[in-house]
């Protein structure tokens, strides 16, 4: 854990003024008193800006708007208003429990603002902010920051079904109060937009510490994902049947639109070769065995065979076997150009009806909201009505629109259909188109062969090694078509065995090290709203609030967000992230509140807080850091009870003299 | 079959698969695109997208630059036509549009287009000022083509149409090339 040691804000101004304000801080309760205006909360910017915590003001990485323009264009210097500041920038000293140190330093005008400097005494440097920080263990703000507050890495999965860290930004509104939007809510300034999903939660049990229960957590998260990433899987596979298929020249489709259990009991016995044979008449071990019969009498006849020395057939063949794949050739290539042509006709087609009826919709929609009723109008100079259906406009009625989108629905079906069909097609034409040419080509070259060869036994012989070949070729290729459907199949199988064990189960339990976190959390709130005077909670009562299972606090049945009065938000929130600190094991450490009392400025929330301060507040173990605007009486009352105020006067930002 | 009309053949042939004549006496649904709000929340995009702004806020377009507009807005296919065109064009191809026999016939014969401008003409809703229309400011104003325009650009409906105007935007049609 650690402590924030100093604060400082400095700068030029563009007229070569220097100026700089600063706050130094203890442990424990640190309670700093300054008039409106002072620049308190420039100085809680300055320190959310060092943590790279500018997402929680709702803003992009590296965006200043987070500090007040004294900060950023221009301040009042003594009696001097409004001078432009050509540089400024923020540090911030934070110390570990041992003693340890870093400085943090960032450009807020005149420099990078997407760096922090780091300077712990050993490393010193550049680190970045913004995306990525967590995961570049050298340059990355956050990384570099849990690693050296000792404070583990923590995961949940986002929207998307991805893991993604907790970052920096998502723990801090449970520590860093801040002035504007900090106190309507618990976590009111929680990172949403990163989609992590239960991220509240998430961040109340990181900083309790409870790691088996975030654990828990992301496996639950990752259950809810593990059926769209099952289908997913199956769906690729399917596609790869598909491609594997499409290779052999055949075309198919082969569903997963159907439940998980069936899909499940479908492939764990799947034999794609039996489907293959089914669907494309192939069946793969009465084919190769004909080819290799095949293949064996071409040996035999190369080899042992009595070749006639005055035969011509071999030429013959050879050229005749050439011509007729040339002309399949010529075929193929006319079919699959008409295909084509007809396949972009069609397409375009779709695309027009798609549009019309996404218009007709929209279309629809204005008539619904009334606005489809075409008025009556007056001519602004003659005054005469002008009645549209003089001009032959007349608007159609909602029943027409509505039958017009069934229509171009129809429409639209059809032509999908009719454009699948060609796809199809042109996909199987392909296939056939590349193996032909192949063959082709290989023709071409035995028939160069044959007639090279001089005599007709040669060229018998030349034909007969260039069949073999063919031959062989074909049973390699069939060959590996069986491969890659053995392989598919397997890992179907494989599939289905790992969908039917479903995913991973979680365990439910807290754990005894949780369950004491939890307690002393819910009874440390308690004890604050007790403390700090929240009118929804009375003494006798406070045994009944309780946290739900989000950590959303409780009095019996009812949120304990909408009891009490509307001063009491502020105090639920300061009870909340104050219980926290104290039993939190992740816990950064320190918990700072900027302006607690600030909507509140009668007699009785003053006494309130000052009361707090001098019972439960001064007790704490970790540094609590108020920043606010007391009275004198208030002051005198902290003293009384034993506290040091810290008491300062003027503007934060003052002039530094040069010695 | 000597003397026997095709018709009495077929209504035997239909007999014998036992198949019914069915009279269907609705009309064929008309298409969306004919209707005239529609059309006029199309010329409304128009006048967003394409139209020059004037200094007091109102936004002017030629009459026939913005005939062709509302044309091709409203079917998205034609776009990668008109776009040949215009390109054949700067290669002084100099064929005005009605003469280009790759374009629409309907362009033409497109009545919807003019009776629909008269309604926004004779109810001040547009004015006319010789070829151009000038849709008068504030714009999209308390007209009904007003309300018509901002509904629609508010709730980011009819994105297709407007994909197109964003295309056509840039490209500057001559008096020449839009001459009827």
């Amino acid at each position: 854990m650690m402590t924030v040691q100093e604060v400082r804000i400095s700068g030029e101004t563009e007229s070569g003024r220097s100026f700089e304000g600063r706050m130094v801080f203890a442990g424990g309760l640190q309670i700093v008193s300054a008039p409106n205006g002072y620049g308190k909360s420039m100085a809680a910017a300055g320190i959310a800006w060092c943590l790279g915590l500018e997402a929680m003001y709702g803003l992009q990485p590296g965006d200043t708007s987070l500090f007040p323009e004294a900060a950023r264009e221009r301040l009042d210097l003594g009696t001097a208003r409004g001078i432009g500041i050509k540089s400024s920038s923020a540090d911030v000293v934070l110390m570990r429990d041992d003693g340890a140190r870093v400085r943090l330093s960032r450009s807020i005008r005149g420099g990078r603002a997407e760096v922090i400097q780091w300077d712990d005494g050993k490393e010193r440097g550049n680190v970045v902010v913004g995306w990525g920080s967590m995961k570049d263990p050298t340059a990355g703000f956050q990384s570099r920051f849990f690693s050296w507050a000792g404070l583990p890495p923590a995961k949940l999965m986002n929207t998307q079904g991805r893991e993604v860290p907790l970052y920096l930004e998502n723990l801090a509104p449970l520590f860093f109060v801040e002035q504007m939007e900090g106190w309507s809510d618990i976590q009111a300034q929680q990172v949403y937009r990163y989609g992590i999903s239960e991220v509240a939660e998430g961040a109340v049990e990181y900083l309790l510490g409870l790691e088996a229960e975030l654990r828990a957590r992301l496996m639950r998260q990752a259950g809810a994902t593990w059926e769209a990433a099952r289908r997913e899987e199956a769906r690729t596979l399917a596609k790869e049947f598909e491609e594997a298929i499409q290779a052999a020249g055949w075309v198919g489709e082969m569903s997963t639109r159907k439940s998980l259990d069936d899909l499940v009991h479908q492939w764990s016995a799947i034999n794609l070769l039996a489907i293959v044979k089914e669907l494309f008449r192939f069946d793969y071990g009465a084919e190769q065995k004909r080819r290799r019969a095949t293949l064996e009498a071409l040996r035999n006849e190369l080899t042992r065979g009595n070749l006639d020395p005055h035969s011509t057939v071999a030429s013959t063949e050879a050229s005749q076997h050439a011509l007729a794949l040339k002309r399949q050739r010529h075929d193929i290539q006319t079919e699959l150009r008409t295909i084509r042509a007809q396949l972009d006709e069609q397409r375009s087609l779709l695309g027009g009806i798609e549009s019309r009826e996404k218009s007709a919709k929209d279309l629809l929609r204005l008539k619904k909201e009334g606005i489809g009723i075409l008025p009556r109008a007056e001519c602004p100079t003659c005054h005469q009505t002008v009645d549209p259906e003089n001009l032959h406009l007349v608007a159609h009625g909602v029943e027409t629109i509505e039958a017009h989108i069934e229509s171009v629905r129809r429409e639209r079906e059809l032509l999908m259909r009719s454009v699948r069909r060609l796809e199809g097609e042109a996909i199987e034409l392909g296939a056939k188109a590349a193996r032909i040419e192949e063959e082709f080509g290989k023709a071409e070259e035995a028939l160069a062969l044959v007639q090279q060869a001089v005599g007709p036994v040669r060229e018998a012989m030349v034909k007969l090694t260039t069949d073999i070949l063919a031959l062989e070729r074909e049973i390699d290729r069939n060959d590996q078509v069986h491969t890659r459907l053995l392989d598919l199949e397997r890992r179907m199988r494989e599939w289905s065995e790992v969908t039917l064990k479903g995913p991973v189960a979680v365990e439910e339990a807290l754990s005894a090290t949780s369950e004491i976190r939890l307690a002393a959390f819910a009874d440390g709130l308690r004890q604050n709203l007790i403390a700090l005077g929240h009118s929804g909670v009375h003494k006798a009562e406070a045994g009944d609030v309780r946290l739900d299972e989000r950590y959303v606090p409780y009095l019996g049945h009812r949120r304990l967000r909408a009891l009490g009065s509307a001063s009491d938000r502020a105090r639920l929130v300061m009870a909340y992230v104050l219980a926290l600190l104290e039993a939190g094991a992740h816990h950064p450490g320190f918990v700072l509140l900027d302006e607690p009392i600030q909507q509140n400025p009668d007699e009785m929330h003053h006494e309130k807080l000052v009361n707090f301060l001098n019972g439960r507040g001064r007790a704490a173990t970790r540094q609590v850091i108020v920043l606010t605007s007391l009275r004198t009486q208030d002051v005198e009352a902290l003293k009384r009870g034993g506290q040091k105020v810290h008491r300062l006067k003027g503007k934060f930002l003052r002039e530094v003299q040069a010695n | 079959m000597t003397g026997e009309r095709a018709t009495d053949r077929l209504a035997a042939l239909l007999r014998q698969t036992g198949a019914v004549p069915r009279l269907r006496a609705e009309r064929i649904v008309p298409s969306s695109i004919y209707d005239p709000v529609y059309r006029i929340g199309v010329i409304g995009m128009a006048f967003v997208v394409c139209g020059k702004p004037q200094i007091d806020g109102a936004r002017r377009l030629n009459g026939y630059h913005l005939k062709l507009l509302q044309f091709v807005a409203v079917r998205p296919s034609v776009l990668p036509r008109l776009l040949l065109w215009v390109e054949a064009d700067k290669s002084r191809n100099e064929m005005t549009l009605e003469q280009w026999l790759g374009f629409p016939r309907g362009f033409a014969a497109d009545t919807l287009h003019e009776g629909i401008v008269s309604y926004l003409v004779a109810s001040g809703q547009l004015l006319s000022l010789k070829n151009d229309l000038l849709a008068p400011a504030p714009f999209p104003g308390a007209t009904f083509m007003g309300e018509v325009t901002a509904k629609i650009t508010s709730t980011a409906t009819f994105g297709e149409e407007r994909r197109v105007l964003d295309a056509l935007r840039s490209i500057r049609f001559t008096q020449r090339m839009l001459a009827p």
